[in-house]
């Protein structure tokens, strides 16, 4: 019976006729799918497929931010163009001049890795957000280049 | 925060109902309004006729019923800009010779465009055509959503008008929001705030149109429905460029209160294509809008990269080519292109002083012109909004890509292919809805097209348009679309859009949509880049063991992106924002493989398989669900191996009654649920010999409910 019912519950899904979301939450939504990385004239350019709650941050402009790690390096790139690197305990510093995220889609982020970070090879990707004065994050992706 | 989950029975009573609109005792708006046998007033746009669900219950599809009778009257109007705080509903923008401009980027980052939104009673009047102010008390604190169009074609319109295929299926794309806020009724009848937009023109050019329209929710928060966040209805709404879908399953997947400053999570959007060739003309006005939407400029932000695009047609803006299929003689094996510099969302826009972009290809390609005499690479300089024009001409048959750098940054990959030829086009029989021809429908030229060119195989041409037809291939013929999005099959809910029924063939650059399934495939087959989008049921199904997907992307479709009912192979497919699972498998046969899909946004959860045994899961991302990432039930054995189930709203990994699958190297982090839910199941949880325990080698950190879960 059993699986009589769940076979039910799977054809209403392949069928068309899904049944209601499993959850839902008011907060933002943050969780990485994948990271590819690319290599062009010395230059590591990031593809970040995400779930980020695209029409949210547009319209609240909460900070959202790529964080990549390499091992005590950790560049922050905001969506509003910011970069940022912090090596160890040393506080963040700008990066002037640093691209950062060059490219906004609804499901999808492209950033350009600061200088600093070109030479580790691979990094630890995730995003973070600061909505309504809690901080947010999203599982890690590794990725190499 | 606060956790919202929907409630099942409101869901249900509101489907049997057929829409969100099932409140008693409607708002003074409604007065006069038609309404159905309940007194329930109907939701019709204004001016429009009545349409209902047909026999199959859903709207946009061809049962549908069109009732002239019954027109809508008008109940709310938006207007952008600065408008008084007080006094009677002004004229749309261009009449007060006041059209607001905007930037487009994030809110704090660009510039919004103000917004009022009015109830109107409906009297229409020579100088007031939209009707005057309604101070409806019952509406005050009841929230309306404004959403914003893009006249991107730049022919005055949003959305298909039915007088040119090519025209209509493009502005398809005007159909997708460009910015979308939510306001509060005072008890004035009037609601007001500011609206971002993410699409805009170069500056030089003055930017592009944007249209706005608006959707009221009227009637009682009701905690039985949808937990008391949205009112219980009916809706009233401004024109739109659509027929609204109604189903709340649709429109809530992720539900929460409409408040000003929280999120917003419901997506307002259409039924199914527009019929520009039936009885609605729903397209907007953007050069003259109608009495109860507006307008506004938008420009881009600054350049921060570039990208190559199809040569703008008019004034609206120009297009990125889905891929460069190519021919390797005379003009099929050329394509005339335009390298452009464009901002963070990829807006074409000014330059910045000095831009200079490479141009680069893998490809059998000559990039011209060629200053280098390196044909493969070219350094390009961008002066104005109108870019660089190149020509890409194909050396050769064969496959690769073309690049866009700007300063190394990657900003462009083009998938890029040149077929070989044995006469121009190499086309046995070409479709096309206007102009020169062989066939008008897609079906009729796979009946009866012949081997003209003598290459021993039937290959059909198909030009940019939207066919409304199910297409069943019986026998072997190749189809060649115009690209993704570009060639649209519409099955206005008539069975399948495309059914694949023989093997050998190619299908290539098609999107189906509109079908009780999307691509259908009924033979040991694979299939590869195709788009399903928009359908009823699921976006791909396979119903033969032996069949296969790659590359495949599946949107937004009323079911699974991907339905097994018998073992299939999928391998780097996407699944994006479907009403079902991502993946669905229900085979009880062995031999379901999945790898290195991407499964994200979907209502349900990323993959499902259930029944079956051995099935192997390795590879995939299932992140970012509103329902668990992986879930195993009645399984034996199989193999589930570094995967990614990560972020979704239930849990990460679920094993339902499944026993004696290898389960390692998985991310399970990061999940609202738990990292693993094991229920009455067994399993090895790591490579090692012997058998491990969970964790084992997956991640399962950071999950809101826990690390695992035994049952």
């Amino acid at each position: 019976m059993r699986r009589a019912a769940a076979m039910l519950a799977l054809l209403a899904c392949v069928l068309g006729s899904a049944g209601p979301s499993g959850a839902g939450s008011t907060e933002p939504s943050l969780a990485v799918a994948s990271v590819t990385a690319s290599t062009n004239e010395g230059a590591v350019t990031l593809v970040v497929t995400a779930n980020y709650d695209h029409q949210n941050v547009v319209r609240l402009g909460y900070p959202v931010t790529i964080v990549v790690t390499a091992g005590t390096t950790v560049a922050r790139l905001g969506l509003d163009g910011s970069v940022t690197v912090a090596v160890g305990a040393a506080p963040p510093a700008p990066v002037p001049g640093a691209p950062g995220v060059i490219a906004i889609a609804p499901e999808r982020l492209t950033a350009v890795l600061p200088p600093a970070l070109v030479p580790a090879g691979s990094a630890s990707v995730r995003l973070e957000a600061d909505y309504d004065g809690e901080l947010l994050r999203s599982n890690a992706a590794e990725v190499t280049w | 925060m606060r956790p919202r989950r929907l409630s099942v029975l409101a869901l249900l009573a509101a489907l049997a109902l057929g829409a969100p609109g099932a409140a008693r005792g409607a708002s003074v708006v409604f007065t006069g309004d038609p309404v159905d046998g309940g007194g329930i007033p109907y939701e019709i746009l204004p001016g429009q006729p009545l349409v209902t669900a047909g026999p199959d219950a859903r709207l946009g599809t061809a049962d549908d019923v069109v009732s002239p009778g019954v027109v809508g009257d008008i109940d709310m109007v938006v207007r952008l800009g600065a408008v008084p705080a007080s006094g009677p509903i002004p004229p749309p923008a261009p009449s007060r010779q006041a059209v607001a401009t905007a930037t487009a980027g994030l809110r704090g980052a660009g510039v919004a465009i103000p917004f009022a939104v009015y109830l109107s009673d409906g009297a229409k009047s020579g100088s007031q055509p939209y009707g005057s102010l309604l101070a409806a008390a019952d509406m005050a604190g009841l929230p309306v959503i404004v959403v914003l169009y893009a006249d991107r074609d730049g022919d005055g319109f949003i959305g298909p008008r039915g007088k040119d295929p090519r025209r209509d299926v493009r502005a398809l794309a005007e159909l997708e929001p460009v910015g979308t806020e939510v306001a509060l009724f005072d008890a004035a009848g009037r609601a007001s705030g500011t609206v971002m937009t993410t699409v805009g023109g170069p500056p030089s050019k003055g930017g592009v149109t944007v249209v706005a329209t608006a959707t009221g929710f009227t009637g009682a928060y009701d905690p039985g429905f949808l937990d008391g966040n949205v009112p219980t209805g009916p809706a009233i709404t401004t024109a739109q460029p659509f027929v609204p879908e109604r189903d709340p399953v649709r429109i809530f997947t992720d539900v929460g209160p409409l408040e000003v400053d929280g999120t917003l999570n419901p997506r307002l959007r259409a039924a199914a294509i527009p019929d520009p060739d039936g009885a609605l003309v729903l397209a907007l006005g953007a050069k003259k809008p109608g009495p109860t939407v507006d307008v506004a400029r938008a420009i881009a932000g600054p350049a921060v990269c570039a990208r190559v695009v199809e040569p703008a047609r008019g004034r609206g803006l120009p297009v990125e080519p889905p891929s460069l299929a190519l021919g390797t003689t005379s003009n099929a094996g050329r394509a005339k292109l335009v390298v452009v510099a464009v901002d963070r969302f990829g807006n074409p826009t000014d330059p910045a002083p000095g831009m200079v972009v490479r141009l680069v290809t893998d490809a059998p390609l000559a990039i011209t012109p060629d200053k280098d005499v390196a044909p493969a690479v070219e350094d390009v300089a961008i002066t104005s909004a109108k870019g660089a024009k190149v020509t890409l001409t194909a050396t050769g048959p064969g496959t690769g890509t073309l690049r866009v750098l700007a300063g190394g940054a990657l900003c462009q990959t083009l998938a890029v292919s040149a077929r070989p030829e044995r006469n121009k086009g190499a086309s046995d029989a070409v479709v096309a809805l206007v102009g020169k021809a062989d066939y008008r429908s897609i079906a009729a030229a796979a009946a009866g097209a012949s081997d003209r060119t003598g290459d021993g195989r039937v290959t059909i041409t198909i030009a940019e348009g939207i066919f409304r037809e199910s297409v069943a291939l019986t026998r072997t013929v190749d189809v060649l679309g115009a690209g993704s999005g570009r060639t649209v099959i519409d099955a206005r809910g008539s069975g399948a859009a495309l059914t694949l029924g023989a093997t050998g063939g190619t299908l290539a650059g098609l999107t189906a949509s509109g079908g009780t399934s999307g691509v259908a495939v009924v033979v040991p087959e694979t299939v590869s880049g195709l788009e399903a989008r928009g359908n009823v049921g699921p976006g791909f199904l396979f119903a033969s063991s032996g069949a296969a997907a790659t590359a495949c992307v599946a949107r937004e479709n009323g079911g699974a992106g991907f339905a097994l009912t018998n073992p299939a192979t999928l391998a780097a497919n996407t699944a994006i924002d479907n009403a079902g699972p991502g993946i669905a498998s229900s085979a009880t046969a062995p031999g379901v493989v999945l790898d290195a899909n991407v499964l994200t946004l979907n209502a349900l959860e990323g993959i499902v398989v259930l029944g079956g045994d051995a099935p192997l899961v390795t590879g995939n991302a299932a992140a970012g669900n509103f329902g668990g990432g992986i879930e195993l039930e009645e399984t034996v054995g199989g193999t589930i191996v570094g995967n990614r189930a990560a972020g979704n709203d239930g849990d990460g990994l679920s094993l339902n009654q499944s026993d004696g699958a290898l389960v390692d190297g998985n991310d399970c982090s990061s999940n609202h649920g738990y990292g693993m839910r094991i229920d009455r199941a067994t399993a090895d949880f790591a490579a090692a010999p012997g058998t491990q325990s969970p964790p084992g080698t997956n991640d399962v950190s950071d999950n809101r409910k826990g690390e695992i879960d035994f049952r």
